[in-house]
């Protein structure tokens, strides 16, 4: 595996330097730095956007080149597009408009909630909308309770998707979402969707927020991949990573990415009605992590006092198992252990044995009482 | 009995030669009367039709055709699980048809994977499938669909689709969208027991 996916690295490299070759030369309406990622919302990629818009536009087209100079342990921080808590983003026409063709009566021999369509939109953390975003919908279906992973739409130049869901997967009694733009820098954003007595249209009116990440500086080669090695993320987040148990379906190493993001941000659907963290930080690319050897050193940002027992959380996704093989359901803010803040108060470390079961997002917060 | 001889080392070469554990069950290829060409059509894609001759990739690269499982003898039943790096679900599913591998593959089970795109939905590639394969512990074949071929055989909207077929007359006995665990036991008991 090792030696295909360094050529594999190499040639995403290769493409991302590639494409960025052939933007800059034959496209006049590209920016400095040409395109592999596409465009975030039709006005920012002409110039002609609001602030937010430069800003997300800004941070896709910054990201893939930073991509290239990401091995550079003396290469400036890429600086993504800023976290606006309040923004308050006008829900597009298209979220309420009619879908024809869409199935709305509900059959009688389905006894649990019935959706034909999920329809919804996605934005970046300034609120700017984001087009060829991937939402993904898995169900578990009420006959069976098999889960089944649907196809996904694709959103819009307002950021506007559509999810039909297939004939034999309406009858349901779970939806999750899977939100993302490919190769992006976003952190995968993953929501519950309560389909309780809805009507077989669901509509979203609060969108998915995809937060970018920073990616991490002085990253250490990939090899050998056996060997422990500190990554340090956005903020000082320390994480003990050994690259061979570390498993992406979508992204590389050369890729690892993160970002703290205020707890009161917009768009943190998985949240719910859990508590609020006193750490949250948005990873990048998705991955799983084998075994139990990841462990975490927080700033301790909130100035808990020495000692203080901290629960750590992670969001489930799409492969997220605890080393006991205890698999976290996806949207779900899941408690996977303790930790406690340091004698000297500086950081909050995950108590020993308790590892980070994957990359998506990751957070803390002092333990109930 | 030199078509025999030869079909046995046809189907021996047709197989997965990323290692043993990219092979299919460990059972010797028993080339036997009737079993070395391929039924011919028409083929179809529905239950209780014949399941075409596809073409996947094994996880080096090499050709794998349905054709070579056919001609073992050996084995019986050929169960299909479409698998995407976009889909939980057939994450999950993995460590179940790992089991059933296990616990079916000496009564001539074939379990068999056939990946079509990463977690990007991007048509997969064969680092895709050595890794899926690496990642999940898996010991059966598990295959590069990057055309999707056997997306014309369900509605590719949803996934898994999990399909079992009699490898004697290749003829499809079940399509399931999802993998419904107990009922995909059952059918299995009744082919093999």
């Amino acid at each position: 595996m090792s030696a295909l996916r360094r050529v594999g690295a190499l040639l995403v490299l290769a493409g991302l330097l590639g494409a960025c070759g052939s933007k800059a030369d034959g496209d006049a309406d590209a920016g400095p730095v040409g395109g592999l990622i596409p465009p975030v919302g039709g006005q920012a990629a002409s110039g002609g956007a609001s602030g937010g818009d430069d800003a997300a536009a800004t941070f896709d087209r910054g990201f893939a080149a930073d991509a290239a100079a990401r091995a550079d342990a003396n290469a400036e921080p890429f600086v993504p597009e800023p976290i606006v808590e309040a923004f308050d983003p006008q829900v597009p026409a298209a979220i309420s408009a009619d879908i024809p063709g869409a199935p709305m009566q509900k059959p009688a021999d389905c006894r649990a909630e019935f959706v034909s369509v999920v329809r919804g939109w996605v934005v970046a953390s300034g609120g700017a909308p984001i087009a060829d975003a991937k939402a993904q919908v898995c169900v578990h279906l009420a006959s069976t309770g098999d889960l089944l992973c649907l196809r996904p739409g694709t959103s819009d130049a307002e950021g506007v998707f559509t999810v039909e869901l297939p004939e034999n997967a309406r009858c349901i009694t779970k939806v999750a979402m899977r939100v993302l733009l490919p190769e992006s820098g976003r952190s995968t954003m993953y929501c519950p969707i309560d389909i309780t007595g809805t009507v077989p249209v669901v509509r979203l009116t609060e969108p998915f927020v995809l937060f970018g990440t920073v990616p991490v500086v002085g990253l250490p080669p990939e090899a050998p991949e056996a060997d422990a090695r500190v990554i340090t993320f956005d903020d000082g987040l320390e994480v003990d990573f050994t690259p061979e148990a570390y498993y992406s379906g979508g992204g590389e190493y050369s890729q690892l990415s993160g970002r703290h993001v205020p707890a009161a941000a917009r768009g943190l659907c998985f949240l719910g009605q859990s508590p609020v963290p006193d750490g949250l930080y948005a990873l990048y690319p998705e991955g799983s992590v084998t075994g139990s050897d990841f462990a975490v050193r927080f700033p301790n940002s909130t100035a808990l006092p020495p000692g203080t027992v901290v629960d750590l959380f992670v969001l489930g996704g799409l492969d997220c198992r605890l080393a006991d093989g205890t698999s976290v359901p996806e949207a779900e803010w899941f408690r996977y252990g303790a930790g406690r803040v340091s004698a000297d108060g500086l950081r909050v470390v995950s108590d020993a044995g308790v590892g980070l079961p994957c990359l998506t997002w990751l957070g803390y917060r002092r333990e109930s009482e | 009995m030199l078509a025999l001889v030869l079909g046995g080392c046809l189907a021996y070469e047709a197989r997965p030669s990323t290692g043993a554990a990219d092979a299919a069950p460990d059972l010797a290829a028993q080339a036997c009367e009737g079993r070395s060409d391929y039924p011919v059509g028409p083929y179809g894609k529905a239950e209780g039709a014949v399941l075409e001759d596809l073409t996947l990739k094994s996880g080096d690269g090499a050709p794998f055709r349905l054709s070579s499982l056919h001609q073992d003898c050996g084995r019986r039943l050929l169960l299909v699980s479409t698998s995407a790096g976009w889909c939980t679900a057939c994450i999950e599913e993995q460590p179940k048809l790992q089991a059933l591998h296990e616990q079916y593959a000496a009564a001539g089970l074939v379990v068999m994977v056939a990946f079509f795109e990463d977690a990007n939905f991007e048509p997969a590639k064969l680092r895709n499938v050595q890794d899926w394969k690496e990642r999940y512990g898996l010991d059966f074949p598990v295959l590069l669909d990057e055309a999707f071929v056997f997306g014309d055989y369900y509605d590719r909207e949803s996934t898994p689709m999990t399909m079992l077929v009699e490898l004697e007359t290749m003829t499809i006995l079940r399509i399931m969208n999802g993998f419904d665990e107990s009922t995909v036991r059952s059918l299995i008991t009744q082919k093999l027991e």
